[in-house]
């Protein structure tokens, strides 16, 4: 269905090629996972399928790229609208239109669809991916789960033999991800949808994939079977993880298979006590920031009910719960910048003895009090250079630690000359966590960092954290990603309409609850461990013991 | 050409607008201007006003009012009456009517032009003056409230088209067809007067003193009769001042063919009808009936929703 | 849902009082966006011939019924409102700048109130700045605004019973790409807003105590890069999704259709202004009209068949809409040709102080386009947003 036949892309600005000799085929009614670090070429790739790289993107493709039996060197993507559908990241940028129905219709619209036709493929649409009762809502107002499927939705009517999703659910919460994994699955089977998709968060999609395309980073690809990718690859999910610890094989990929694998690794495991994921510290830490009945409400509905929360020093906070719950408005709330409607915030002043509020004290003040990093880091960032923010950031604080000195600390290498658009996501936040750490804030709020992260910039960033709470900052992250709050957070808060309804050590809150129980978890249960690292420590001592004598 | 359109059309509001000095100068001293007869005015005394009403095939008026004056003042005195327009207020004049022609009709009629916005640069009134001893046309360069013509001079209001610079669209009169030629005032109690005919002045009238009233009337078998069962402004048997050599000094003058000069004299403001509050109730009423219908539908759908 | 399920109740509820035929057999739907636009429009050029102050409330009284009746809930249809205040705005300014840039007063009229005069250079004398006002001065001048004020309504009206977005879609295809632009323009305004309230808030976080420009450049450099980037990936999701698919257009054909539409763009000039400018010669009015038109058309037609593409449940045009478009037109019509009444009463005069007149036929014509209310379908059934 999709051929890369000596594939290779140059963009006209970069050094080495995106691409190099690619070559591959993806056969028809296959759901194909592209995986591999940021910036390794997975979007060329995807790109590369409906001719937006080169036609859109700039650059020279050498060798021929062939879908359906089109030359995309022939066809721009408009000419091949009616066999690839693509879907990006963000699903609301590739809205044309602003309610669900004319969105369904207007890639048929396009292609000279007959109306009836028409009519026909949009209810059949609206059917296939459950959004028969959305069919006359505005887009912007759909959750995000729901958009997503209308942009799948929106693509699939045109009939296209071939779905390229280029990290559908990066920005959606388990459950959200989870529908529309289950929609791209659907099509697959039912329909025999050729599916070529690129995701981050290989723990949510791997076990329904049929192959694996796999990009290193020196601009090859290989592909080959999840199993037999997996095994050796530098990005692997926990479960491969765990399952390359505990030498199953084949490797399975479901948590199913992995549980009957892992009968055996249980039995072996019981009764021991899993170390801690991370190291305990003094019970009796001092309290940073207490809030009492915080409220905030958006023209009279209300974001946040009356939360009470205490942070600590040297403790890392998970907030958890679905999109819309309320995390964001609590974390800018914290912050004294956001709106508050009613409750108290207390921040313990380390420059005075009296607890000071940050809603009160001027914007200045409150930084040096509670740092915060919002969602899409970059909206603090409007200079030419990394070295133009630093020295900016070091002019705004006054006191404190050089923005340079911390920068190199949490992400060593970031050359000051580099715009700071082109930095990656990681570097991006380790940019503006630096810039607000100039101020010396105790506490540190970080909403939505793990978006748009890979495994390796989440390692780096549970690093930057672990430093963070160990010079005794107390530090929230709030998060979508389980697996990432089981490794990096001492604490989890969950939220629900504005509530917290779990709050309590990280074992105790993820390991009970079924969304948020992270895939070592799921597979061990009901032995209370989380991480592979834990069993990995589990397992050490006992080999040394079967190896040592 | 359209800029030109336009610069005139701006020309002629700017000119309309400067109402200024002479407004007030209306309000502080409004006794101050009075309709004459015709033979009153002189060669250096009293101001001649002449309006041309050959478009509607009425004969040209022209009657005499004192200085100190305004072009405005002199228009709206001895039954003289002017309608400006809606956009920028009686100082742009829209309409003129004499209450001895037509009874008090005012031209053009509602149906020619609404008066609402300023009239095209082809049909308006152009607003022309001749000094003393000159026998040429000068086309005002401000409006008729701001312009305050010499003693002696003329003033004369004709209806078509002008361009900008007024070389286009010029009256066919002459200054010396249409000013006194008497020396010294003539009239006042030498011509029998038609007071008893002519309407009295309602008490808050602002038209000066009670003018002596000398009517005539534009009899003539070419112009329209005035109704009878109104009361006329001027019952004269002087058809045509054309045709009587005696009665003024404007008939030495010979008139262009097509026009006739006809003296008006001071006459009493044609009545004005302040109309009926009925409509207005009515038209209330309707108002609020449609507006209650929508109420009663706005209730509906909310109890539907 | 639970509006559809409580309008079929609600019969059986009162079976004792038989209610009104709401609707009769006509099924809720939504009027043709064009036949709205041509009623509200041709209720603007009625009104753009009368001053009277009751035919002018009139007009609004039959705007407000329509619009309470055949409205929709989209959230375009709740902004009439705003058109109310920009209408009350309007009257405002007119009498203001009457007051203040007075228009004279006459010895007639009645005095209100004066006010400070400002004196003018003499070389400046047309413009008066302050002095009297009179009671017909305030009058005439509010007349005048609401006049203006009722057409705004009217193209308000229209706005509020029509999707602005479908009516774009009823351009002829060779304007398709305008459209486009329209409409993604209307959907990108909240998202900018959005984008500019968020940034000003993340500035905040800094505590940047810049001011004027620096503090400007804080919030446009991150908007403006957002909004760049977004619009690149909708560009290439419009891309992919098959928007410009080329049709049958060659080279010749383009050209033909440039030529056809500037030539037809001259006509309709030409004969725009033959028909403004009385001085114009005669050929230049209806006949350069004509011709333009005719042009402009053939050249839309050409245009149009380049694109191929077709329209996902296009709205009908049945009688209803030529109803309803019917009832303005006429309104138009019969209000422009002096049928039956004086036109002085359309224009009444506030010098003297006169009180307005209701000219029957007038009045009747205005209530006919009102019958819009009625020969419109009703709206389709209230969608609330059935999760919250």
């Amino acid at each position: 269905m999709i051929t890369f036949e000596q594939v290779t892309v140059h963009y006209d600005d970069a050094a080495e090629p995106a691409l190099r000799d690619v070559d591959l085929t993806v056969e028809e009614g296959e759901l194909c996972l592209v995986v591999g670090h940021t910036g390794v070429g997975k979007s060329t790739l995807l790109g590369a399928v409906n001719g937006l790289v080169p036609h859109f993107t700039g650059g020279t493709l050498y060798g021929r790229v062939t879908v359906d039996g089109r030359d995309t060197a022939d066809h721009p993507p408009r000419e091949l609208a009616d066999v690839v559908g693509v879907v990006g990241q963000d699903p609301i940028d590739g809205f044309v239109t602003d309610t669900v129905e004319e969105e369904l219709a207007y890639a048929m619209e396009q292609l000279a669809i007959p109306p009836t036709t028409m009519r026909k493929r949009v209810e059949e649409t609206l059917d296939l991916l459950g959004l028969a009762e959305l069919r006359h809502r505005a887009l912007y107002e759909l959750s995000g789960g729901q958009q997503q499927r209308v942009a799948i939705g929106s693509v699939l009517t045109a009939h296209p033999r071939v779905l390229v999703l280029d990290e559908p659910t990066s920005a959606l919460d388990p459950t959200a991800a989870e529908e529309v994994i289950a929609a791209v699955t659907r099509l697959v089977h039912d329909l025999g949808v050729t599916v070529l998709m690129a995701e981050h968060r290989l723990e949510r999609v791997v076990q329904y994939a049929d192959r694996v395309i796999h990009l290193p980073g020196d601009g090859h690809a290989r592909i080959g079977t999840p199993a037999d990718i997996l095994r050796t690859s530098t990005i692997a999910p926990p479960i491969v993880e765990l399952g390359r610890a505990a030498g199953w094989s084949p490797l399975p990929l479901s948590i199913r298979d992995a549980r009957r694998a892992a009968a055996h690794l249980r039995s072996r495991l019981t009764g021991r006590t899993p170390g801690p994921v991370r190291p305990l510290s003094a019970q009796d830490r001092p309290r940073l920031l207490a809030a009492r009945g915080v409220t905030v409400t958006y023209h009279g509905v209300p974001a946040v009910r009356e939360v009470d929360l205490e942070l600590h020093t040297g403790e890392v906070t998970a907030l958890m719960g679905r999109n819309g719950s309320g995390k964001s408005s609590l974390l800018w709330a914290l912050q004294g910048t956001g709106p508050r409607r009613a409750g108290t915030v207390e921040v313990a002043d380390p420059h005075r003895s009296t607890a000071a509020d940050p809603h009160t004290v001027p914007a200045d003040q409150a930084r040096r009090l509670v740092g915060l990093v919002p969602q899409t880091p970059a909206d603090l960032l409007y200079l030419e250079s990394v070295a133009q923010e630093l020295d900016q950031a070091d002019t705004e604080s006054a006191a404190g630690p050089g923005a340079r000195a911390v920068l190199d600390r949490l992400a060593p290498g970031i050359d000051g000359a580099t715009h700071p658009r082109d930095l990656s996501e990681g570097q991006k936040l380790a940019l503006v966590l630096a810039i607000q750490l100039t101020a010396a804030p105790r506490i540190v709020l970080l909403d939505e960092p793990t978006r748009g992260l890979d495994y390796r910039a989440k390692s780096a960033l549970i690093g930057i954290v672990d430093a963070l709470a160990a010079d005794g900052r107390a530090v929230v992250i709030s998060t979508h990603d389980v697996e990432f709050a089981a490794r990096a957070a001492d604490r989890v808060v969950v939220m629900a309409e504005g509530d917290i309804v779990a709050d309590g050590r990280t074992p105790d809150v993820i390991v009970a609850s079924p969304v948020f129980a992270p895939q070592t978890a799921k597979i061990l249960a009901p032995l209370p461990y989380l991480t592979v690292g834990q069993v990995q420590d589990a397992l050490l001592p006992e080999d040394g013991r079967e190896t040592g004598p | 050409m359209i800029p030109a359109r336009l610069a005139h059309a701006a020309v002629r509001v700017a000119a309309a607008l400067g109402l200024t000095a002479a407004a007030l100068g209306v309000t502080a001293a409004p006794a101050a201007a009075a309709p004459q007869p015709m033979g009153r005015c002189t060669t250096t005394s009293g101001v001649v006003l002449a309006v041309d009403f050959s478009d509607w095939g009425g004969p040209l008026f022209r009657s005499c009012g004192t200085a100190p004056t305004t072009g405005y003042e002199l228009l709206n005195q001895g039954g003289w009456r002017t309608t400006g327009t809606g956009h920028d207020g009686p100082a742009f004049i829209c309409r003129i009517g004499y209450s001895g022609y037509k009874n008090g009709k005012q031209y053009p009629t509602p149906g020619e032009d609404d008066c609402v916005l300023t009239p095209p640069a082809s049909a308006y009134w152009s607003y022309w003056h001749a000094d003393p001893g000159t026998n040429d046309w000068q086309y005002s360069q401000l409006g008729a409230m701001l312009y305050k013509p010499k003693p002696g001079s003329v003033d004369l209001w004709i209806f078509g088209g002008t361009n900008i610079e007024g070389t286009e669209g010029r009256p066919t009169v002459t200054p010396d067809q249409l000013r006194a030629h008497n020396t010294r005032p003539q009239g006042g109690g030498t011509r029998p007067s038609s007071t008893a005919k002519a309407p009295p002045l309602p008490p808050d009238v602002d038209t000066g003193p009670a003018p002596e009233r000398r009517a005539t009337t534009p009899a003539g078998s070419g112009s329209p009769k005035p109704e009878p069962k109104e009361p006329k402004p001027s019952k004269s048997p002087t058809p045509s001042h054309t045709a009587g050599p005696t009665d003024s000094p404007s008939a030495q003058a010979a008139p262009s063919p097509k026009t006739k000069v006809v003296d008006a004299a001071p006459a009493g403001e044609a009545k004005h009808d302040p109309g009926s509050i009925v409509p207005v109730a009515a038209g209330v009423s309707l108002v609020a009936l449609i507006g209650a219908a929508a109420a009663f539908v706005a209730r509906r759908r909310r109890r539907t929703e | 849902m639970t509006a559809v399920a409580r309008t079929t109740v609600e019969p059986a509820a009162a079976p004792s009082a038989p209610r009104p035929d709401r609707g009769g057999r006509r099924l809720p739907r939504a009027l043709h966006p064009v036949a709205w636009w041509v009623w509200a429009l041709a209720l603007a050029t009625a009104v753009s011939r009368t001053n009277n102050p009751l035919l002018l409330f009139l007009v609004l009284a039959v705007l407000g019924y329509v619009i309470t009746a055949r409205r929709t809930e989209a959230p375009w249809a709740r902004g009439f409102a705003y058109y109310l205040y920009l209408a009350l705005t309007v009257v405002a300014i007119r009498v203001v700048f009457r007051a203040v840039f007075a228009t004279g007063i006459t010895p007639r009229d009645h005095f209100l109130f004066s006010l400070p005069h400002v004196p003018t250079p003499d070389w400046y004398a047309g413009i008066r700045i302050g002095g009297p006002v009179s009671l017909e001065a305030l009058l005439s001048s509010a007349t005048d605004g609401l006049r203006l004020a009722c057409m705004l309504c009217c193209v308000g009206a229209a706005n509020t019973l029509a999707n602005p977005k479908r009516a774009l879609r009823v351009l002829p295809g060779a304007l398709y790409e305008l459209g486009v632009a329209v409409t993604v323009a209307i959907s990108v305004a909240p998202q900018l807003v959005q984008s500019v309230q968020r940034v000003a808030r993340a500035r905040k976080l800094r505590a940047g105590r810049a001011q004027g420009m620096r503090a400007l450049r804080g919030i446009v450099v991150p908007v403006l890069e957002d909004a760049l980037e977004r619009s690149l990936r909708l560009a290439a999701a419009m891309d992919s999704r098959g928007y410009g698919r080329a049709g049958s257009a060659t080279r010749r054909s383009r050209r033909a259709t440039g030529a056809l539409m500037l030539l037809g763009m001259c006509g309709l000039c030409t004969g725009a202004y033959g028909l403004l400018d009385a001085t114009a010669p005669a050929f230049l009015g209806i006949p350069a009209m004509t011709v333009g038109a005719v042009l402009c058309v053939a050249g839309l037609r050409l245009g149009g068949r380049r694109v191929t593409r077709t329209t996902y449940r296009p709205d009908p045009w049945r009688l209803p809409e030529w109803a309803v478009a019917g009832s303005g037109v006429l309104s138009a019509v019969l209000l422009f040709t002096d049928l039956g009444y004086d036109p002085a009463q359309l224009n009444p005069t506030f010098y003297p102080l006169t009180w307005p007149g209701l000219p029957l036929v007038p009045t009747a014509v205005i209530l006919l386009a009102g019958t819009a209310g009625f020969l419109a379908p009703p709206p389709g059934p209230v969608r609330k947003a059935d999760a919250s």
